[in-house]
């Protein structure tokens, strides 16, 4: 509460400071900063040093970096000008009268910066310095706001910040959001309505909405940062658990209905095209082709697809092979041919991409048809792949974007979260404190510092990619079978112990080390986690370093 | 004469009310008894911090409830 009080007070003298170098209706209070002298918090002053460099340890994990600091720091500098901005209205409208009787006439038409000089300006200056009045209970919800700011833009100073401001940073963007969505919501009817302030309300919303945008981005950041998640990654192996087939499996289940979507738009533009080099033909030329194709003046363009689809077929043109060909400028619905008698052969005449017709011999005709047919199938195809593959993406994207929308937004609305997260952080770090004295303890308690140093050399070499630490604490804090073992240290006790130590790459360990323990000497050892830990200490040196 | 703060049923009750997981417990439970004055005090030490990090979770939980805003409509 200190805290807080302490920060307003400041940003209130941050005001006064500013006003105090400007006079005149025109002179604005400047947007305020974020306050450099900053009120430490007397709990995390006051840690033991242990505790500190732990709680230090752990924040690593949910620290902001140096830009987002920036950014959320930026976003309460504007927020707390608003704030500042609406107190000064609604004073100036509470005590027009006193400030008529103070400082003179309100000038007609006085903007809303005239009248937060006039309301935050300091007396000594010729204002009304009616800053403090946000302390009064009729202004608690400026006072509130302020509160809220202030708190947060201390903690953004912090080298470590409470584990809980990340969350309430978010929760702040959070409602921050929603209250810009309203007030842009608002301003987009209010331009709609077609008054005066049209512009300006359309201009503010713009602005608004840039805000609330980079907002989002920056809770997006932090989100991931406190909560040490990738958002997006986690969010796409959420869309896939749930359901989402992958690129191969949607492609192939669409790939039929999207090549003929796809062949169904090519062929109308092809026919497009010819359509309209045939409605610019001149009258003459237009009547010859009409003759040629069997239409009218009046046909209409199906008519005209009809006829160019069926002359093609006269020529044996099919369809693909036919959409083909017009793909690449060539007219197979105006071929025509000769046969010369005495040679016997016949010769096709087609109209092509050169702009002249070009004579081919059957079996030319042939060939380009075939092979135009065919790249027309199989530019089909990949055009059908290549959208398909670019909506299965865009599809996905929209999934994750909204995954990780709910996934913030469910951080920033709920303190369910934020609360879990702190829990399990402290929980970490009083087990690894727990944890290293027992180790510590258990290490004394074996005396032999000098052969447990022999131990732990012999054990790196024998299983290098292991680490005695996890083995010391596998060996006390083992679940299962050896918790199970009996009281006698039989033969399925032996085999239970001797596979353990297998699994940590201690291959030593046979059937005369292990009966080499007394049955009366385990049944007392194992009363105790210290003394079970030693026997297993011993069978480690016995497997590790047998005698000779 | 030990300090009556380190006797087992003190340090016991100590560790009972702290957030220690249930292994760690044990242990700590099984070694109590056998533990001589010195051991008693480290062993104190490190509880001391684990009490410490009790009362920082509780005000971290204390902050983030007092200072979350329920979301807006």
């Amino acid at each position: 509460m200190l805290v807080v009080k302490l920060t307003n007070i400041y940003s209130i003298k941050f005001i006064y400071k500013n006003m105090a170098k400007t006079k005149g209706p025109e002179a604005g209070p400047k947007t305020p900063e974020v306050p450099q002298e900053i009120e430490r918090n007397p709990f995390y002053e006051q840690e033991s040093v242990v505790v500190k460099s732990i709680t230090e340890q752990y924040a690593k994990e949910t620290k902001i970096d140096g830009q987002e600091k920036k950014e959320v720091a930026s976003f309460l500098s504007r927020d707390s000008e608003k704030v500042y901005r609406d107190f000064a209205l609604v004073w100036f409208e509470n005590n027009k009268a006193k400030i008529t009787k103070e400082i003179g006439l309100i000038p007609p038409n006085a903007s809303d910066e005239w009248k937060m000089s006039t309301v935050l300006g300091s007396k000594e200056q010729g204002f009304m310095g009616a800053g403090g009045d946000m302390n009064k209970p009729e202004y608690a919800e400026f006072r509130t706001k302020m509160d809220k700011i202030g708190v947060l833009m201390t903690d953004m100073k912090k080298d470590v910040m409470p584990p809980a401001t990340p969350f309430l940073i978010l929760n702040y963007l959070q409602n921050s959001i929603r209250e810009k969505e309203n007030k842009i919501k608002e301003l987009r009817k209010s331009g709609e309505a077609g008054d005066a302030r049209d512009a300006s309300a359309i201009i503010t919303a713009d602005s608004l909405e840039k805000d609330r945008e980079e907002m989002y981005e920056t809770m997006k950041k932090i989100a991931g940062t406190t909560m040490g998640e990738d958002l997006a990654e986690k969010a796409e192996a959420k869309v896939f658990k749930d359901g989402f087939k992958n690129k191969e499996e949607t492609i192939a289940s669409k790939l039929e209905d999207k090549k003929s979507e796809v062949k169904e738009k090519k062929e109308q533009e092809l026919i497009n095209k010819e359509w309209e080099a045939f409605s610019r033909l001149p009258d003459k030329e237009k009547e010859k082709q009409c003759i040629k194709l069997g239409l009218t003046k009046e046909s209409d363009i199906d008519a005209f697809r009809d006829a160019v689809i069926e002359n093609a077929k006269k020529q044996g043109i099919e369809e693909t092979a036919l959409y083909g060909m017009l793909a690449k400028d060539y007219k197979p619905y105006q071929i025509t041919s000769s046969k010369f008698l005495w040679v016997g052969k016949e010769t096709f005449i087609v109209p092509g991409p050169t702009g002249s017709p070009e004579k081919m011999s059957a079996e030319r005709l042939n060939n380009l048809k075939s092979k135009l047919g065919d790249n027309y199938s199989t530019e089909i195809d990949s055009s059908a792949q290549r959208i398909l593959g670019r909506e299965w993406r865009e599809e996905l994207e929209g999934k994750i974007t909204l995954e990780v929308k709910n996934r913030v937004e469910e951080l920033a609305k709920s303190p369910e979260g934020a609360r879990n997260k702190i829990e399990k952080l402290y929980n970490k770090a009083r087990e690894r404190i727990t944890d290293e004295y027992i180790q510590k303890f258990l290490k004394k308690a074996e005396k032999t510092e000098e052969k447990r140093a022999e131990i732990e050399k012999h054990f790196k070499e024998k299983s290098p990619e292991k680490s005695i630490k996890d083995f010391y604490t596998a060996a006390i804090f083992q679940q299962g079978r050896l918790e199970n073992l009996g009281d006698d240290f039989g033969d399925s006790d032996q085999k239970a112990v001797g596979g353990f130590l297998r699994e940590w790459g201690i291959k030593g360990t046979n059937k005369n080390i292990l009966s080499s323990i007394d049955a009366g000497a385990y049944k007392k050892a194992r009363k105790t986690q210290l003394g079970f830990f030693n026997l297993i200490m011993k069978l480690l040196e016995a497997s590790l370093m047998p005698k000779p | 004469m030990v300090n009556p703060i380190l006797d087992t049923d003190n340090l016991k009750s100590f560790i009972e009310s702290l957030k220690i997981n249930e292994e760690q417990k044990k242990v700590l439970f099984d070694e109590l008894p056998k533990m001589d004055e010195k051991e008693r005090l480290e062993l104190l030490d490190m509880l001391k911090n684990v009490y410490l990090l009790n009362e920082e979770e509780n005000k971290a939980l204390e902050n983030l409830k007092s200072n979350w805003e329920e979301p807006k409509e």
